[in-house]
């Protein structure tokens, strides 16, 4: 095991190639224990394996003691820190709000926000696609859902791209970053005391939005504010960069861009590819409850547990022409949003904002053009999130 | 392997498409469709009922062949797109050798 070099998600040269470095994981090992890092970790890369775990949560769970969830999670570890029961307990709780027969009536709600963002971006020269439009869209539709006020919208974009900026990189430290815990503490706090407000708000008027029908179902404050910040973190920064992501492959393949023009009704299967290609979410945390070996590495009772979904999705052992963008793939088996009792389950949501996103756009355009060269696209991805700052398009119009 | 452990299903797709296929009695309905690469279940919770997504109907003269749905999952198929009476969640569903011959009709849609 000793010859295989060290693996890096933290490091810049990580980020500039990811999807190489995930093949050449996948290629060399099954299970491979980070060197260096304060917590013991153990980074799976393989379909097969992604898929079992996952499926696992009695042996790969993902309920961390009181205190790692407390410090590390805050609030929102109630469904994400936590296994049966009281996981249980809160996605039945979370869980039909967000269905896809919940989601489908929202449908107007997503062309509403998708025409304002195209109003306001197509033909108006250059724009950076990812702001503009994509975070445009999905902010617009999940403060809506929740019960946002309009005006804080833009507050809202900030925090949880505060908070999602050191997302997933803590298990990899190789030193304490105790100035970074401290930044992302704030902006937990600031956001704690915003949503306090609303939800206390939405308590006193209920408005039928999905943050007051919480409301109704969740007495612990604590616990509401915690559904809460999930549900608009999540919400917004993962939907957002896929998006943009999404439109870069098109761009990148003219070919693809070109049959997607041709034939509107292959956009849930485009999609769809867009998330195996570049789902946002790189990796999901277990802890192992077991002392086991796997493949000559031993793993410990307690040993965080990082399971590479991208890779996963990338795995020649359970995708053809793995690393081909191709919008005809039917079926695509990837594991963009997870697999098991973890799965998101916003995942609904995101296919219809990603639908109606990408049909009205290209409804609306002649071409898509990027302004900028080389230099169109610029990324903060941390090693675990596929996230993009920038990118410089400008939408001509049909 | 003994042709009582196996039962052939036919799963058609809303547009008309069918696919018979090869399943191994004690398999989920649902790792059967998704085994044999059939289109239009997404199955995205992996089978723990977590997602309402390999929504399908059960013919009904085949309906009665089967275990009914819990009520877990039953509250589950009411988050699926335009349940009917014969909806069910394939993941929930134990292939046994009475369901030979059975036909499963996939939705319009899963999301």
């Amino acid at each position: 095991m000793s010859t295989i070099a060290p693996f890096e998600p933290l490091s810049p040269e990580f980020e500039r190639n990811p999807y190489a470095e995930f093949t050449r994981m996948r290629e060399a090992c099954r299970a491979y224990r980070h060197v260096g890092t304060i917590m013991p970790v153990v980074s799976f890369f393989r379909d097969a394996d992604i898929r079992t775990m996952a499926n696992d949560f009695t042996t790969w769970s993902s309920q961390r003691s009181a205190e790692y969830n407390e410090k590390a999670l805050g609030d929102a570890a109630i469904l994400i820190g936590n296994d049966p029961p009281v996981h249980t307990h809160y996605r039945g709780i979370v869980a039909p709000l967000f269905l896809p027969g919940a989601m489908n009536p929202l449908v107007p709600l997503v062309e509403e926000e998708t025409e304002l963002a195209l109003s306001e971006t197509v033909g108006a020269g250059e724009i950076n696609f990812v702001e503009d439009y994509a975070a445009r869209v999905t902010i617009g539709v999940i403060c809506r859902i929740c019960g946002v006020p309009d005006k804080d919208r833009s507050l809202m974009r900030e925090m949880t791209l505060d908070l999602a900026k050191e997302d997933g990189r803590p298990v990899f430290y190789k030193s304490p970053n105790p100035e970074t815990e401290a930044r992302v503490g704030r902006v937990m706090t600031d956001m704690t005391a915003y949503l306090s407000e609303h939800i206390e708000r939405r308590r006193r008027e209920p408005t039928g939005d999905i943050l007051s029908m919480l409301t109704a179902r969740v007495d612990d404050p604590r616990h509401l504010v915690g559904l809460s910040i999930l549900i608009i973190g999540a919400g917004n920064e993962t939907t957002t960069n896929l998006m943009a992501h999404g439109l870069q492959e098109l761009i990148n393949r003219p070919d693809q861009m070109a049959m997607l023009r041709a034939r509107p009704e292959l956009t849930d299967q485009a999609i769809e590819e867009m998330l195996r290609m570049r789902g946002t979410i790189r990796k999901m945390d277990r802890i192992s409850m077991i002392d086991t070996e796997i493949d000559g590495v031993e793993i410990r009772r307690g040993d965080s547990i990082a399971l590479w979904n991208a890779s996963a999705s990338r795995d020649p052992a359970a995708i053809e022409r793995a690393d081909q963008f191709d919008i005809t793939r039917r079926p695509n088996r990837h594991l963009a949003f997870g697999s098991g009792i973890h799965m998101c389950i916003g995942n609904a949501l995101a296919r219809i904002e990603l639908r109606l996103a990408f049909r009205r756009l290209l409804e609306r355009t002649r071409t898509i053009e990027l302004t900028r060269g080389a230099d169109s696209y610029e990324s903060w991805g941390n090693g675990v999130l596929e996230a993009g700052k920038r990118l410089s398009v400008e939408l001509v119009p049909a | 392997m003994d042709i009582f452990d196996m039962a052939t299903i036919t799963f058609i797709e809303a547009e008309g498409q069918a696919h018979s296929v090869e399943a191994t009695v004690g398999d989920s309905l649902m790792r059967v469709a998704i085994g044999a690469s059939v289109p239009g279940i997404l199955a995205e919770c992996g089978g723990v009922c977590a997602c309402a997504t390999c929504h399908v109907l059960i013919d009904p003269d085949w309906a009665e062949k089967i275990s009914s749905a819990d009520d877990f999952e039953a509250g589950m198929i009411e988050g699926a797109i335009d349940p009917g009476p014969n909806s069910r969640l394939a993941c929930q569903i134990t292939v046994t050798d009475e369901m030979n011959g059975m036909v499963v009709r996939l939705p319009a849609a899963q999301i």
